[in-house]
């Protein structure tokens, strides 16, 4: 499968590398190209430095029928703006969205958004360890 | 009306002060502290402080009860999900969006937002009214390598000419007017031909007087 990820970030880039050890083969677009430091040297991890909203950029990133779209920049808004612009111009079924802020993550499932919330994620993670204990 | 602005920039400081003298009910919200200073020195409650694109601060100033949102920060990835928050949690009726890289307008529309402004699409438009405005003359023919043309031109309500008899007007040395197009007549002129409203000219005229004879349009 084609996946492309927007953020090269820890999350990004970590789960690029997991992917392509899975066979997939990877984008990972980011404009600050110190970002792809934590990438591995694969042949099907593809790196692309510059801002996806440069539409020579996403071009370069969705030229072939992208699988799956995944954004995790540290921005929620960015990214959910990212996310439907992309969604919208190359017709990605698929689309998967990092948010932090709880509420928004809200608003984003409502709309029909498969969102991951890190910020929900840790606060269930420290309730099953703080929770049992009275 | 209830409205609420978020983002008090220029834009959103105007536009407040507008809606506020129109007697509407205005909400200003406003992230920066220092900036939340010297507005509520002008409007006092109507200003709140906090992050706009936060469900929590939107519910505080009452989106749910707002007649009109409008989203003018400086981050058009803001003003998107300001606005989507106010359709999809507060059924905010109607949202309006600055767009600040024309290229979002598009999206903006597909994704729910009721209007957009593009002040960068606004000047572009207005710049190109004036560059409109300012070519009423239309190069019918070249003749004489380039030297001599035939024109077509409006003459202007505000022109010297308009009012005035062929013989009365001082054109430039070089230029001659061949015919005047009078909706569907075509007048070849006497000294004695009027100018009147509506009226356009033909002009053979020497490239060299050509700026001259523009002014008197």
């Amino acid at each position: 499968m084609r996946i492309v990820i927007l953020g090269s970030g820890r999350v990004g880039s970590h789960l690029a590398n997991a992917l392509v050890n899975k066979g997939h083969t990877i984008v990972v677009v980011d404009d600050k190209d110190r970002k792809f430091k934590s990438l591995e040297d694969h042949p099907d991890i593809h790196r692309i430095h510059g801002n996806i909203f440069d539409e020579k950029i996403s071009d370069q990133a969705c030229t072939e029928k992208v699988d799956k779209f995944v954004v995790v920049t540290g921005n929620d808004n960015i990214n959910v703006m990212v996310a439907q612009a992309i969604q919208k111009k190359y017709q990605i079924q698929e689309v998967y969205i990092r948010i932090f802020d709880p509420d928004l993550a809200d608003v984003y499932r409502m709309l029909g958004f498969e969102i991951i919330c890190p910020t929900n994620y840790t606060i269930s993670e420290f309730m099953k360890l703080l929770g049992p204990k009275k | 009306m209830y409205i609420i602005v978020v983002g008090g920039g220029k834009i959103g400081y105007h536009l407040t002060k507008f809606l506020l003298a129109e007697k509407n009910e205005v909400l200003l919200i406003e992230n920066d502290e220092a900036r939340v200073a010297e507005l509520s020195a002008e409007f006092g409650e109507s200003v709140m402080e906090g992050n706009g694109s936060r469900v929590p601060i939107l519910r505080e100033g009452g989106a749910n009860r707002a007649d009109v949102l409008v989203a003018v920060t400086g981050v058009d990835e803001d003003n998107l999900v300001i606005c989507q928050i106010a359709k999809t949690v507060f059924k905010c009726p109607r949202t309006i969006a600055r767009v600040n890289d024309p290229r979002d307008e598009a999206l903006f529309s597909a994704m729910g937002v009721d209007a957009t402004v593009s002040s960068t699409r606004l000047i572009n438009s207005l710049i190109e009214e004036q560059v409109n405005a300012n070519s009423t003359m239309i190069p019918l023919l070249t003749l004489s390598a380039g030297n001599v043309e035939i024109i077509e031109a409006d003459i202007s309500s505000r022109s010297e000419m308009m009012g005035k008899k062929v013989k009365e007007v001082n054109l430039p040395e070089g230029a001659r007017i061949v015919a005047i197009l009078r909706e569907t007549e075509v007048v070849i002129p006497t000294g004695d031909s009027l100018f009147g409203p509506g009226d356009k000219i033909m002009v053979l005229v020497k490239k060299d007087v050509e700026q001259a004879l523009r002014k008197m349009l």
